[in-house]
């Protein structure tokens, strides 16, 4: 508003080809301060009506809604990974004030902050909230968090959906899918506009390694047959955790994995991906970027729904087998990583326990392991 | 002991590609900070190890994400002290956009999931008037250096045909004239690029190029120009501006223009000389401009820096998704600073006087 006054002012003065003194009289004052209040509200008109819009509608859902539940169908659907981004692209931002970026001032030179294929990793200081957001919510995006209460496990229902309400996706439109088997013992937690609850029913499994493992069967299944009518994004993350800081839209992309937090500075040979080769999770010691935690992964509803596919597909194979493979579905998530590599990555800040205590590079500890006792919660 | 390890595992593709590493150094890659913090900075084989599989990314792909890549190439990477990494620049934008550094990207990587897709990348240039005598140059230095190994499109604008030279081209390789009208000012003929790269793409280039790149005539490639660049839409940063305060870019500054941009505002300065990206973005992007450029016309104003204050005006609120360094678009009378690793594409010195109007 202030820009508008100074030009307003400035093209009245150059106007005048005296100075100042003598010139202004009280006469001059109350014209100049009439056209400046009409120049403000002008100004304020402008702005107003002239606001945002998108120009190209929202895809996601119309070409979505005429899908069947055939599978092969849902395969010839038209890629929604593009049409989120080019969506993007003809976002048109409002007027923000920030700094302005500098060339020559890396935003953090203690990290890593890109792969050599492009991807971001997501740290505190690297990006703009107000700009990521504006994107966003000019999209009406729809956020999936996934996250699995079975048997004992609802008992962190209460505390998970709590800090979600505080820290995930604020602002935006949210469904949480909560996987349980006790669809009774799911906490009424109040709930911010926008933001929904859905309780799926789901099975159980005797032994804590197969509830594990079955996640991803389980989400690419309701992939297919609810998230791509729902949400543009499908978030996955343990339950036994508590949001401490903002998890927000920086982390969307097509297909984004978390850096686990015991490993980021490990060397690839000490990653604990799956060495036996008979396993279909198997990486030789020679191959790997990274060691990604199963604790935390997402993506556009197309990608995650071929990567449960994939990963579901290889434990069956392993289970045929009779092998299952050391960390269970993380393992083959971490061999899905190797030959599809994520568009984006989450640091640490993202998986953290404070059992490991503080680090430096960790400016923000935003998804926090809830401290549990194992013998008492898992196989009951 | 840790070579019999490695051995045991398909020895030969494995040794034939580690040779091809140790014959090929890569110094500027190695990060100097990262080899004293106990990273693997040093050339040590578990860094330069490589015999990853096949492999694609979603969207890397820019909606190519069906298809997975053939062949073995792919090159695995040292974890957190990666060898690819800048730390006296940034690489990325606050909205999360890569900005292209030579030592930023692998390229072998990158080869090895675009090679497959057969895609066909255009170039536009404009060629009017005096402007004829950079096309030798231009290509020439384009067929050794833009997108080797890749199908390329060069489309020449021009209001004279027949002297634009024959240039010899690589296979897959192919150029067409593409006749316009020449302007009487050298501004004008600038400006209706905009919609003549829209047209063009409308009624051409949409059938035979995936993506496409709009780039200045007079100028030369010096270095390598690859699919590092390939994005939806890309912008390169102008060599004359990455270092100065907002407030001194010369953007548009009257408020009347379409092109305004006010002192408080701004990321960069984005170069008219470079932009790109998918043929659908560079579309509506051609367009959008071409409209602020029309609206200005119906003011009787023209912008500071002509399209060049269009684009930036566009990509200010419309931000790109790639950014190239001033490594992409250089400037050869301003000497090379360090952060300048490369040169690969840069002005012809010239007399504007003489080849204007």
């Amino acid at each position: 508003m202030c820009l508008y006054q100074t030009a307003c002012l400035q093209s009245l003065r150059n106007g005048k080809t005296g100075g100042v003194k003598g010139y202004f009289t009280k006469r001059h004052l109350y014209v100049i301060g009439c056209t400046t209040l009409l120049c403000f509200s002008f100004g304020y008109l402008w702005n107003t009506s002239n606001g945002t819009w998108l120009d190209t509608p929202i895809k996601i859902s119309s070409t979505m809604s005429s899908n069947t539940q055939d599978l092969d169908d849902f395969h010839k659907i038209k890629q929604p990974s593009n049409h989120i981004l080019e969506d993007l692209l003809q976002i048109e931002l409002p007027r923000m004030i920030y700094t302005k970026p500098q060339i020559l001032k890396p935003s953090r030179s203690d990290v890593l902050l890109m792969t050599p294929w492009f991807a971001p990793i997501v740290w505190e200081g690297t990006y703009n909230s107000e700009i990521l957001n504006e994107q966003f919510r000019q999209r009406n995006v729809t956020v999936g968090l996934t996250v699995f209460a079975i048997k004992k496990y609802v008992a962190f229902l209460n505390k998970f959906l709590e800090t979600a309400e505080t820290y995930f996706m604020v602002g935006h439109r949210v469904n949480y899918y909560i996987f349980t088997d006790r669809p009774e013992e799911v906490p009424k937690v109040p709930l911010k506009e926008g933001r929904n609850v859905v309780v799926l029913q789901v099975q159980n499994y005797p032994r804590w390694q197969e509830i594990s493992m079955r996640r991803m069967e389980m989400i690419n299944s309701f992939s297919q047959q609810r998230f791509i009518n729902e949400v543009s994004y499908v978030v996955c993350v343990d339950v036994d955790m508590r949001f401490n800081d903002q998890v927000g839209v920086e982390i969307l992309s097509d297909l984004f994995g978390t850096l686990h937090p015991g490993f980021y500075a490990a060397e690839r040979q000490s990653f604990t991906y799956e060495r036996r080769p008979a396993s279909q999770a198997y990486v030789p010691r020679d191959e790997g970027d990274f060691y990604y935690a199963g604790g935390f992964f997402g993506g556009t509803v197309m990608e995650v729904y071929k990567l449960t596919k994939k990963c579901h597909e290889a434990i069956m194979m392993d289970k045929a087998k009779g092998i299952e493979a050391i960390w269970q579905e993380e393992s083959h998530l971490n061999k899905y990583f190797v030959y599809h590599k994520p568009t984006k990555i989450l640091s640490p800040e993202y998986l953290w326990d404070d059992n490991m205590g503080r680090r430096e590079i960790l400016k923000k500890r935003r998804f926090l392991a809830v401290p549990k006792n194992h013998a008492a919660i898992r196989n009951k | 002991h840790k070579l019999e390890q490695l051995w045991g595992l398909e020895a030969s593709p494995w040794l034939s590609v580690a040779c091809m590493l140790w014959a090929c150094p890569m110094p500027a890659s190695y990060d100097r900070a990262c080899s004293g913090a106990g990273g693997s900075g040093g050339l040590s084989i578990s860094a330069l190890c490589c015999s990853c599989g096949q492999w694609n990314s979603p969207h890397l792909f820019h909606g190519y994400t069906g298809l997975r890549p053939k062949g073995t190439v792919s090159f695995c990477l040292p974890p957190f002290s990666s060898s690819f990494r800048r730390l006296d620049v940034l690489t990325l934008t606050p909205w999360l956009a890569p900005i292209v550094w030579e030592g930023t990207f692998n390229s072998e990587l990158l080869d090895s999931a675009y090679k497959p897709l057969n895609l066909t990348i255009g170039v536009t240039a404009f060629a009017i008037g005096k402007y004829t005598m950079f096309v030798g140059r231009f290509v020439e230095s384009a067929e050794k250096l833009f997108m080797k190994g890749y199908r390329v499109n060069y489309y020449i604008f021009t209001n004279d045909p027949q002297v634009i030279p024959r240039v010899q081209l690589q296979p897959g390789r192919s150029l067409s004239i593409v006749p316009i009208k020449k302007y009487s000012h050298w501004q004008e003929i600038s400006m209706r690029r905009m919609e003549a790269i829209n047209r063009h793409i409308a009624e051409v280039s949409h059938r035979e190029v995936n993506y496409l790149f709009c780039l200045d005539i007079d100028m030369v490639f010096h270095n390598p120009w690859g699919v590092e660049t390939l994005g939806e839409m890309v912008a390169a940063i102008h060599p004359g501006y990455y270092n100065v305060p907002r407030s001194q870019f010369p953007y548009e500054r009257r408020s009347s223009s379409a092109a305004f941009i006010p002192d408080s505002q701004g990321d960069f300065y984005y170069a008219g000389a470079v932009f790109g990206g998918l043929l659908k973005q560079v579309y509506e992007f051609t367009r959008a401009c071409h409209m602020t450029i029309l609206a200005d016309k119906a003011n009787g104003i023209m912008a500071a820096w002509q399209e060049e204050s269009h684009l930036n005006k566009r990509f200010f609120s419309h931000k790109p998704s790639k950014l190239l360094s001033p490594e992409y678009v250089w400037d050869d009378t301003k000497p090379k600073p360090p952060e300048v690793r490369l040169i690969r594409f840069s002005t012809v010195n010239k007399d504007y006087k003489e080849i204007r109007d």
